[in-house]
């Protein structure tokens, strides 16, 4: 009986799905659309928020996307 | 009829005693063993057919767990009301606010009494007054305290304010219950208590969670509506302020005139989009061919978040004043309302906007383009608006 619990806890901890976080991100487009970034958030970023210009083409770079994403922990 | 039981329970329990005193003599223990066996399993039968039998003691024995068990999710309900006060408290001392503790305390026991509903007339008028009292003492009390506020980090307050307050609420009244139950001895008022209290739990974690996303100024769930408005309103020729914390802009599409309202970002508002669109549409005289609202709807079990919908009428969840806003000036003018809505469950509405949900706002731009180009023709002016709270959004 005891042997059976040892053995089926080791065999359930082997299928046990990764730990998984979330953590929020920001995403920076540029105007032209041919340049995207993804950064972790800070406080102060919001949607539509200029974040000068963009590396490509020099134009407008702003802020399109805060989201919530789940990240896999190793 | 307590001799009604006592003697129900002689008869069920003599053949049941003799079972126990045959089948131990013949698991063949020795004489010391079998007699404390014996009678262990007499105590057990006499208190089991007790309990059983003689209501008002199973009764009392069922009351004390169920009261333990409320009793767990109230110290639960109690911490999410403290650390909201806690969290509310820092914000406002952070501002520079000094009597940030009173300020709190009083605003989590703010109460708004509706208006008479037995007399109908004007009932939304009311309503809406009653409401806007509400808003504008709580922010001139934030503005008292903090002069040079900003109206973002004021938002930010109002809205901590408002879930402290939710919080407090929530704790208050399921404590209420509990004692009036204990008082009364109430043994079914307690049993419908232990039933919804683990919904209302779930609730109040969702309040509480919430928290940090309005304070830190990201975006939730139900900021999808002024996210969708956003993206039009990133070519907008002309923003102006329509009505209090809520703007417009005026974008050109395949020839029509594409009207967008929304609340305005990124301060945590949900601002006032029904009297926005009731006064475009009168400034436009009526000559609009089509309201499109969008906002974040619940989702049933087994569905999808960032799934989307399209219905008719106003997709708005206030309390009234702003819906029947839109209702009212659609109905006069004959105006077509289309509804847009996006799936996600009640948490997912006030935290964070997670990535599926901000999937679906290119989609939603795509769905509106198509409604656009389909149902109306050149020239027409349409009015698209962004329901939802904008934290986290500008325009």
């Amino acid at each position: 009986m005891v042997l059976f619990m040892v053995t089926s806890y080791f065999m359930s901890r082997s299928r046990m799905p990764k730990a998984e976080d979330s953590k929020t991100f920001t995403l920076i487009k540029c105007e032209n659309g041919d340049y995207v970034n993804e950064r972790e958030f800070t406080e102060g970023d919001y949607i539509m928020k200029n974040e000068g210009k963009c590396p490509k083409d020099n134009g407008n770079l702003s802020i399109v996307g805060i989201y919530l994403k789940k990240i896999q922990i190793k | 009829m307590k001799v009604v039981y006592f003697i129900l329970v002689l008869v069920f329990l003599a053949p049941l005693l003799a079972i126990g005193n045959i089948s131990f003599t013949q698991t063949g223990l020795d004489q010391q063993g079998s007699s404390i066996l014996q009678y262990l399993w007499t105590i057990f039968i006499l208190v089991f057919f007790f309990i059983s039998l003689f209501p008002p003691l199973a009764y009392r024995m069922q009351s004390f767990f169920i009261t333990r068990d409320i009793r767990d999710k109230l110290m639960i309900l109690e911490k999410f009301a403290f650390e909201a006060k806690s969290k509310t408290e820092k914000l406002l001392s952070d501002k520079g606010v000094k009597d940030a503790k009173q300020i709190v305390d009083s605003v989590s026991e703010f109460f708004t009494i509706e208006p008479v509903s037995i007399e109908p007339t004007d009932i939304i008028k009311r309503l809406s007054h009653v409401l806007r009292t509400g808003e504008d003492k709580v922010r001139k009390m934030i503005e008292m305290a903090s002069p040079n506020i900003d109206s973002v980090s004021r938002s930010k307050i109002e809205t901590a304010l408002e879930i402290t307050n939710a919080l407090n609420l929530i704790y208050k009244v399921v404590r209420h219950y509990l004692i009036l139950a204990e008082k009364l001895k109430n043994f079914y008022l307690l049993a419908q208590l232990q039933m919804v209290v683990p919904l209302i739990v779930r609730q109040a974690e969702a309040y509480a969670k919430a928290m940090d996303p309005f304070i830190k100024g990201k975006p939730v769930g139900d900021s999808i509506g002024p996210l969708i408005a956003s993206r039009f309103l990133a070519k907008a020729e002309r923003k102006w302020v329509v009505e209090r914390d809520t703007i417009a802009g005026e974008v050109y599409f395949e020839g029509r005139k594409l009207i967008i309202v929304k609340a305005e970002g990124p301060s945590s508002t949900v601002g006032r989009p029904g009297i926005a669109i009731e006064k475009i549409v009168e400034e436009n005289k009526g000559r609009v061919s089509r309201i499109i609202t969008v906002d974040a709807a619940l989702k049933l079990e087994g569905e999808q978040s960032g799934t989307i919908a399209e219905g008719v009428g106003a997709a708005i969840g206030d309390p009234g004043p702003e819906k029947i806003a839109i209702e009212r000036v659609a109905a006069n003018n004959q105006i077509p309302l289309d509804a847009i809505v996006i799936k996600m469950s009640y948490e997912e509405a006030i935290q964070e906007m997670k990535k599926e949900i901000y999937d679906a706002a290119d989609k939603v731009v795509e769905y509106i383009k198509t409604i656009v180009k389909e149902r109306t023709k050149e020239g027409d002016t349409i009015i698209i608006a962004g329901i939802g709270n904008s934290v986290g959004v500008a325009q």
